[in-house]
């Protein structure tokens, strides 16, 4: 309904009014001459209604025949707009050039978004599309959208499927990516199970082949936890793919050293803010130091994306010569931090049943007991 | 004496709705009403409306009465209308 209404308003229309006569007879003979007429109402034998302007030039003749008398009680539309304001240049400068601005703007890409990646990220994603031409402020052909979602596919070999759909000046691209095939479980080598690491037996748990520890035991690397040589009840022997799960106490120990860090001085500390207009970068100011360098962009934002309108603000800096002392409280942050992600990793594959932090000097070390699966898989080599 | 058969009765598909003369009503509660097969109008005052469709005038009253749009045949009428009324 808006859209109807918005092409009216776009051609211009007259609200009239007729009295006297038959309203009825009025209605037919418009209609019979191709008068468009809406929103017609009868008050008190005054009839109102709305036509388009050619349609009112045309109505007198009607209005005749049945006997009415019509009066145009408002003008409205884009036209009547124009012709009212025709003194005000400026008005109608102002109103052409935003329309022009709009319409050449409307050729490029305001903005590029990807859905469907999990794995991949999405910056990834878009500066590969970048070095297509897919990117905000660029003029894109269908035929490029299609090369590009074909090259991107080849060029990144994660992604199972591509493509980049266009929504007027919004592009999306849309990505499938590979799920790796499952690893086929060999067990046609012979093997034996053997420990990776020193530890306590907690568990044991047997697929194939024989125990060779007992829950309890203590083992140290490289000792044999799961036996490939099957004993059979004639008394001969054979080889099989021994397999099983042995989870051990183990300790693990983390000696801190901030040694190990360099640390420079940042000098040429400097800022810079540059405008973004449509993939254009308008800097204000030097460049900036790339030994340390970080970028923070702020985009105008409308209700479901962000408009390729915004300031984008580079922080820089280069480092000096000589290594720099740290302070004692900076050892101990580092030492901590390093100990964080220490533990970070260890619960990757394991999981920690007890742990201690010591002060050494002005470090820290860290030391933990932890369950975790000891068996690993060794060949059995056989001469033929 | 072979007995005559019977002549079969010829059957005739019934005619599509969109191909019959019969006008057809839509009607959006009791505010709005669209005719389509509308030939013209027969008369139109402040709480009545008569459509004529060819084989029937159809009239509609109510109150705040309004035609808000009458083209290609298709008359879409508003307001409260309160009775329908078929003449042949």
């Amino acid at each position: 309904m808006f859209i109807i209404e918005f092409i009216r308003w776009l051609f211009g229309y007259i609200n009239f009014s007729a009295s006297g006569g038959f309203p009825d007879r009025f209605i037919n003979l418009c209609t019979k001459d191709g008068i468009l007429l809406w929103n017609i109402k009868n008050v008190g034998g005054n009839l109102t209604a709305s036509t388009t302007v050619s349609g009112y030039l045309n109505i007198r003749n009607c209005a005749k025949k049945s006997g009415m008398k019509v009066r145009a009680i408002q003008k409205k539309g884009l036209i009547f707009f124009l012709k009212a304001h025709k003194k005000r240049i400026g008005i109608l400068i102002g109103l052409s050039v935003c329309v022009l601005i709009f319409i050449f703007l409307s050729q490029f890409v305001w903005s590029v978004s990807v859905v469907g990646n999990d794995v991949l990220e999405t910056d990834f994603i878009l500066s590969t599309f970048e070095d297509y031409g897919i990117k905000v402020g660029s003029r894109v052909t269908k035929e490029q959208l299609r090369d590009a979602a074909e090259k991107a596919v080849v060029e990144i070999p994660k992604l199972s499927w591509a493509t980049v759909n266009q929504k007027g000046t919004v592009l999306v691209i849309e990505v499938r990516e590979k799920v790796e095939a499952p690893q086929m479980y060999d067990n046609s080598k012979p093997t034996n199970v053997v420990a990776k690491e020193d530890g306590l037996i907690l568990s044991v748990d047997i697929l194939y082949g024989n125990s060779e520890t007992k829950v309890g035991s203590a083992v140290t690397k490289g000792d044999l936890l799961i036996s490939g040589v099957a004993n059979h009840p004639d008394g001969s022997q054979s080889l099989i793919h021994a397999d099983g799960h042995v989870r051990a106490l183990v300790k693990k120990k983390k000696a801190s050293n901030s040694n190990s860090f360099s640390f420079y001085n940042p000098e040429n500390e400097s800022v810079r803010k540059s405008l973004f207009f449509f993939g254009i970068k308008i800097p204000f100011g030097k460049n900036v130091p790339q030994s340390f360098y970080t970028e923070h962009k702020s985009f105008i934002e409308s209700d479901k994306s962000l408009l390729p309108l915004g300031i984008i603000t580079e922080y820089g800096a280069s480092f000096s010569d000589g290594k720099s002392e740290i302070s004692e409280q900076m050892q101990n942050k580092i030492s901590l931090y390093t100990n964080a992600l220490y533990i970070r990793e260890l619960l990757d594959y394991c999981e920690i049943k007890s742990s201690q932090t010591e002060k050494n000097g002005q470090e820290y070390d860290f030391c933990a007991e932890c369950e975790q699966e000891i068996g690993i898989l060794q060949e059995i080599y056989v001469e033929n | 004496m072979s007995q005559r058969k019977k002549p079969k009765e010829k059957k005739h598909l019934p005619l599509p709705e969109l191909l019959s003369d019969e006008p057809k009503l839509e009607t959006l509660g009791n505010r709005e009403i669209i005719v389509e097969g509308c030939k013209g109008i027969a008369e139109y005052s402040e709480n009545l409306i008569k459509l004529s469709t060819g084989t029937l005038v159809i009239g509609f009253t109510g109150t705040e009465m309004l035609i808000q749009s009458f083209d290609n045949g298709v008359a879409v009428i508003k307001g409260i209308i309160t009775e329908i009324t078929f003449v042949t």
